[in-house]
């Protein structure tokens, strides 16, 4: 590298304010915390918390004038450069072929100042793969990722906007796990908050001498946080969605563009895209809502590279919403008609396996909390026998669902293949896109005829997973995807190839297994019962 | 003996480990020290010998005959098929343009015993292809063949 030649560009002196401000909020509160947790002396305050406050908040900003100082970018012909540090120093060079996404964020202070933040993200799965630049003029931001992605690659389909996200979409956030957690969370902090300020012993008399409805207090403790969740999950769908596009560009990118106060955008290279994935949650599922996500290659699994756009958010190519809106913008993305129904379904031994599963996994929990509590539960046998019937219940709806979330379907240009209950996904991927088979086959899945075939594709989208699938289906489908791949070994004097295995052996198997567990938990507890009475009759 | 030992050991396994689970040990009188739990431990340390020498016994008698078994390997015309796999069988298809490198491993037994094993790694998330056992010039053949092939097929392979 000739130094001389490099066209070292600085970040914006901006950007000292920008890093500094959360630094000084949190050293302000960690101050407040440790002041009002401890009771300390007020010349303590004085003479050594209050120095000590200034002395790390006074670090922080240095630390941001100093990074400012020694941050430089440059953008050359093949590469991209980033050196930062003064005694730690840092390079990185990525070559820009590699850039395959392009992340712009900017956050609640940076929005008003005008800056920008990048994020690259290249082919690679290690967790500081990609480069951040931190923060440079929105408008210089935009320059970058045109330049950056010019010649993407080819334009997948038609030009212009693909799919447009709707305000009142937000009404459906309630039913999203993020509902649920702030709704939990809410207790936990009132909670927190309840026994710190007042403590259960003034509580109680307080609403004794007041003569509070009790009523009212459930009333109060049931919606509360109920309110808290919905209108949370809308607010920061509403925040994090609002305005969402999603467009193809001349240059071959796909470019999503969405959120109201922090504003974020994401550009895709379309030549890396393997396919898409309809990602339905339970509740979401059962309302026909969807959520798209694009399968890629290099905006994958790097989980902690940019913490406000974790990598499921930065891959979406429409935010929760209706699943007939959804289908038809993977359509587009694709350009191909996509049709999620009709997809075929798989063997019965799959379903056997799942109710396998299920009564089994539930049967050993039971017997599991049998064994430890098993003095306190003597009394109330019965209802252990009515609450583990519920579990087991429980435990065969999910089985059943799990079974008929099973399905694939081969198209003259797509894969399609579908599992799950709690987090039912489709994934639509293009059949040109396998490179590789894997199939596995564990000693149950051997006894019942079925394997779970893997088609790998290029290194870091990862694999698409076709569950449980017939022995013999697999391996037609994978023959009809991968001919040249998957004809040589078919007429291999392998003894056993998937294509060939037996179906649906008996069932003794596991029977006898569960059999013993029972025969060894009873003789536990029967021994276990045996050796006390010497002591019960002293 | 071995056989009553085993009884003996694994009879009062599951009872003994619930109580501990349970927190109702048979505890002496007075407040217990740290020494209390030193025949707890022992005791669970016997009972963990018991599973070890089971599972190594299986390990070293019934598993080998079954991997031996299942062990397939064939090189295709531009792919590399290998099984492998004990209770968990796995029939892995590469294509040989996909091949980044592939190495050929003699470690001491294997020295001793004149064999070699070749090693096709790929960009895969399952780790290499490893090919077990093979007579050594056989496993130097072969990966000549497979280098041979993947320099063929240009690429990036990833």
């Amino acid at each position: 590298m000739s130094a001389a030649a490099t066209p070292w560009r600085r970040i914006d002196p901006r950007s000292i304010v920008v890093g500094s401000i959360p630094h000084l909020i949190t050293t302000w509160l960690t101050f407040l915390l440790i002041r009002e947790s401890f009771s300390f002396d007020e010349w303590f305050v004085r003479e050594y918390l209050c120095p000590a406050a200034t002395v790390v908040a006074a670090a922080g900003v240095i630390h941001q004038i100093v990074r400012r100082a020694t941050t430089f970018y440059a953008l050359e012909e093949r590469t991209v450069r980033l050196r930062s540090g003064w005694l730690l120093r840092h390079r990185t060079a990525v070559d820009r072929h590699r850039v395959r996404t392009v992340v712009l964020h900017s956050g609640v202070l940076a929005r008003p100042l005008g800056l920008t933040r990048i994020l690259l993200g290249t082919g690679e799965t290690r967790r500081d793969a990609a480069v951040i630049l931190a923060w440079v003029p929105t408008a210089v931001a935009g320059q970058l990722r045109a330049q950056l992605l010019e010649h993407a690659g080819p334009v997948g389909g038609r030009c212009g906007m693909l799919a447009r996200g709707r305000p009142s979409w937000a009404l459906w956030a309630p039913f999203t796990a993020l509902s649920v957690s702030l709704w939990a969370g809410s207790y936990a902090v009132a909670y927190q908050l309840f026994l710190a300020w007042f403590g259960w012993w003034r509580t109680t008399q307080w609403l004794i001498t007041e003569q509070v409805d009790p009523l009212t207090v459930l009333r109060v403790l049931v919606v509360v946080p109920v309110v808290i969740g919905v209108l949370g999950a809308v607010l920061v769908y509403l925040e994090h969605w609002w305005g969402f596009r999603l467009e193809r560009t001349p240059r071959g990118t796909l470019e999503t563009r969405y959120g109201l106060i922090a504003r974020r955008s994401v550009s895709l290279q379309e030549s890396r895209l393997r396919g898409v994935e309809f990602v339905q949650p339970l509740l979401p599922r059962i309302l026909h809502r969807a959520r798209l996500v694009a399968v890629t290659t290099g905006a994958g699994s790097q989980r902690t590279l940019l913490r406000q756009l974790p990598a499921a958010r930065r891959r979406t190519l429409l935010p929760l919403g209706p699943a007939a809106q959804a289908a038809r913008t993977a359509s587009a993305v694709l350009d191909r008609e996509v049709d999620l129904a009709d997809l075929w379904g798989h063997p019965v031994q799959a379903r056997r396996k799942r109710y396998r599963w299920a009564v089994l996994s539930t049967a050993a929990v039971l017997l599991v909390i049998w064994a430890v509590f098993r003095e306190p539960l003597q009394n109330q046998v019965g209802t252990f026998i009515l609450a583990g019937l519920a579990l087991v219940a429980s435990a065969l709806v999910i089985a059943e669902d799990n079974y008929r979330s099973l399905g694939h379907r081969l198209d003259p240009c797509l894969l399609l293949l579908r599992n799950g209950t709690v987090r039912r996904t489709t994934t639509v991927s293009q059949r040109r896109t396998v490179i590789g088979w894997v199939f596995r086959q564990s000693w149950f899945q051997y006894r019942l005829g079925l394997v779970t075939a893997v088609a790998s594709t290029a290194a870091g989208s990862g694999s698409y997973w076709l569950h449980d699938a017939g022995a013999a289906g697999a391996v037609r489908l994978a023959r009809d995807i991968t001919p040249e791949l998957i004809e040589p070994h078919l007429l291999s004097q392998d003894p056993a190839p998937p294509g060939e295995v037996p179906a649906a052996g008996s069932t003794i198997g596991s029977w006898l297994v569960f059999t013993l567990v029972l025969v060894v938990a009873v003789t536990s507890w029967w021994t276990s019962r045996r050796r006390k009475k010497p002591d019960e009759r002293a | 003996m071995l056989v009553r030992w085993i009884q003996a050991s694994l009879g009062g396994w599951l009872t003994d480990g619930l109580r501990i689970l349970s927190w109702v040990p048979d505890r002496p009188p007075g407040s217990p020290g740290i020494l209390f739990w030193v025949p707890v431990i022992l005791m669970w340390l016997d009972r963990l010998s018991v599973v070890v020498l089971v599972v190594g016994a299986v390990m070293v008698l019934v598993a080998p005959p079954v991997r031996y078994q299942v062990h397939r390997w064939e090189v295709g015309s531009g792919s590399v098929h290998v099984r492998d796999g004990l209770l968990r069988i796995m029939w892995r298809i590469t294509p040989t343009d996909r091949i980044q490198a592939v190495h050929v491993r003699r470690n001491l037994l294997e020295l001793a015993l004149g064999l070699s094993s070749v090693i096709v790694s790929t960009a895969s998330s399952y780790g290499p292809l490893v090919v077990v056992g093979l007579d050594k010039d056989r496993a130097s053949a072969v990966a000549d063949e497979l280098e041979r092939a993947a320099q063929e097929a240009s690429g990036e392979a990833t």
